[in-house]
């Protein structure tokens, strides 16, 4: 190769493949070392894309697919004496928290597991719903208001992402609890109560009081991308405010809701420490059951079915929600 | 939203809810911090006085100051794992073609959506089966795994919006491709990066629900002397640690934002 070709190659080397086409169009480079040139920096942008985009893959694959594969060979294998896993493929795990009915004290309780996920998703349909019903108003007003504190506002509704789950869970202890705040206030007010604490209602004032910024954020988006001008014409065409907002404005902002939606019942049917820390013994949900078979019977392969069953159906959930609406909007660029 | 009232009112009842809400969100993080102050030994409603003594007893523990220390080793690990393989992945999402890229790209964002038990759980399995201890590098790869989707969304955004016409105009200028990246790319990303990392930082000091199946006495960290303290004695002094960390994730942020003038925080939002 020429110096002049090695010249041209190294200052296309750093400005790309443009200059050199403009180069070999007119006529200072010839064909053959260029082509050999434009060969190699295409291996080398393959290279690129594969060492960048590769780099995140390969750490999901790692330390997110292998130990979900892994735990689902699990699944199909036995607990030992002594919580040694026996690497016996079968199918007794499954047997037994899908299709076995528990007795206690001589009564049929059903079957425990399915109980429990049922109570989960449960408790994220209610979630979701409350969520969504106090979170559009807040939603919409941060989506229209004109206050120059429209940002410092959104930052408070960010804020509480940066406190410990832990922290904003335990806050409730002591604002629910028999001494906490809103016994004294109601009684104050006359009535007499031991307080909310490790009940249904604990759990699920906790989880939207958590889950309540995924909700308010994305309807919030939908909101401020809709055009003034399209409530106005509505408004100016004779429909009532309200009709107006029925007819315009909420189905505008219906990618907002379902992108919420989703992600709270997701975020809300996984929840351990909701139902750890606010919740009795009757309102376990799938995560504490998993993290007891797990943690304190030292059951692994059923640990894992339990895990492995919970994904399937959330995630034939998600499949099922997203044929009705886009998950874009959740993820979308 | 009655047809009957004029807009404005209509607007008040909009901003009044909106507020009710706000103290909904906010109201039961003041109550930690106003009861953490309280002298005595059950938290009451309202407070009996004013007194140090349970950030005393905080402070003269070695074993929540050794959680602290912990949190902070594995969250400012986790942060700088995250930051690097989430603007690497970042640049390649959003710069490079090729195929199958949105089930990839979804494929980061999966910790987000499984529950943190079933991740602890089966990294817990994984990870001890193939030999590993765990110590402060088995927290710091979990808590990074579960922080890269923020890292990596947030670093995203601010790429889509780069111009790159300023990387072109330096390479022709004559700085090579990594001279572009160190004194174009990554100032013009900071933003992005820090908030991202940031977040990373806040979110893995404190991670709780996978956590717990990954530490030994040596590695406990913060929320987890917390929820032990929850589930056995409900001492005041959880009250206490729980004011220290908000200042730790909250306070010192927001006021290195303001202190430094750069506004990350406040803009991003």
């Amino acid at each position: 190769m020429s110096e002049r070709h090695q010249r041209a190659a190294d200052s296309a080397d750093r400005t790309g493949f443009e200059r050199y086409r403009y180069r070999l169009w007119t006529g200072v480079l010839r064909a053959e070392p260029v082509l050999r040139a434009i060969q190699a920096l295409k291996r080398r942008e393959r290279l690129l894309t594969a060492v960048q985009a590769g780099l995140g893959i390969a750490w999901m694959a790692v330390f997110l697919l292998a130990p979900l594969a892994y735990i689902l060979a699990l699944s199909f294998w036995q607990r030992g004496a002594g919580g040694v896993v026996v690497q016996e493929f079968a199918l007794a795990n499954y047997q037994s928290i899908l299709l076995e009915d528990v007795q206690l004290l001589g009564w049929q309780i059903g079957n425990v597991y399915l109980l429990i996920l049922w109570q989960s998703l449960k408790f994220g349909f209610l979630t979701t719903v409350t969520t969504l019903l106090l979170g559009y108003v807040p939603g919409y007003f941060l989506g229209r208001t004109q206050s120059k504190y429209r940002s410092l506002l959104l930052l408070l509704v960010v804020l509480p992402f940066w406190v410990p789950l832990i922290i904003r869970y335990y806050a409730w202890i002591l604002v629910m609890g028999n001494e906490g705040m809103v016994t004294t206030i109601l009684g104050w007010v006359g009535v007499e109560s031991g307080g909310f604490l490790y009940t249904e209602v604990a759990v699920v004032t906790g989880l939207v009081q958590v889950l309540l910024p995924f909700m308010i954020l994305p309807i919030y988006n939908s909101v401020a991308k809709i055009d003034d001008e399209f409530v106005e014409s509505a408004k100016t065409m004779g429909a009532t405010p309200l009709r107006a907002f029925y007819e315009v404005t909420l189905p505008l902002s219906l990618p907002g809701i379902s992108a919420g939606s989703i992600l709270v019942f997701i975020l809300a049917v996984g929840s351990f420490m909701a139902p750890a820390l606010l919740g009795g013994p009757a309102n376990s949900m799938v995560a504490n059951l998993i993290s007891q078979t797990f943690g304190e019977s030292f059951d692994w392969p059923l640990a894992s079915a339990m895990a492995i069953v919970y994904l399937v159906v959330l995630f034939t959930l998600i499949t099922v929600f997203n044929r009705f609406v886009g998950l874009e909007e959740v993820f979308g660029e | 939203m009655s047809p009957l009232l004029p807009d404005e009112r209509r607007w008040d009842l909009i901003r009044g809810t909106t507020g009710l809400l706000y103290l909904f969100l906010l109201l039961p993080l003041f109550v930690v911090v106003l009861v953490s102050f309280n002298p005595t030994q059950y938290p009451t409603f309202p407070p009996d006085g004013f007194s140090l003594t349970w950030y005393e007893a905080f402070l003269t523990s070695d074993r929540l100051l050794g959680a602290l220390w912990n949190s902070l080793v594995v969250a400012a690990g986790s942060a700088v794992v995250a930051g690097v393989v989430g603007l690497v992945s970042a640049l390649g999402f959003v710069r490079r073609e090729f195929e199958y890229k949105n089930v990839l790209s979804s494929l980061l964002f999966l910790p987000m959506l499984i529950s943190p038990v079933v991740i602890g759980v089966a990294l817990t399995a994984f990870l001890t089966d193939v030999g590993m201890e765990k110590n402060y590098i088995f927290l710091i790869l979990g808590h990074s795994t579960l922080v890269l989707p923020y890292v990596f969304v947030t670093v995203r955004a601010q790429l889509f919006g780069f111009d790159r016409s300023m990387e072109e105009a330096a390479l022709t200028l004559g700085a090579n491709e990594l001279e572009t990246f160190v004194e174009v790319t990554l100032p013009t990303i900071a933003p992005g990066l820090g908030a991202g990392m940031l977040l990373a930082f806040v979110i893995s000091f404190g991670e709780f629900t996978a956590t717990q199946f990954w530490v030994q006495p040596q590695t406990v960290t913060a929320p987890i002397e917390i929820y032990t303290m929850v589930r056995t004695s409900l001492t005041p002094k959880i009250n206490a640690m729980a004011t220290i960390l908000m200042v730790i994730t909250v306070g010192i942020p927001l006021l290195l934002d303001v202190l430094l003038g750069k506004e990350l925080i406040l803009k991003s939002a």
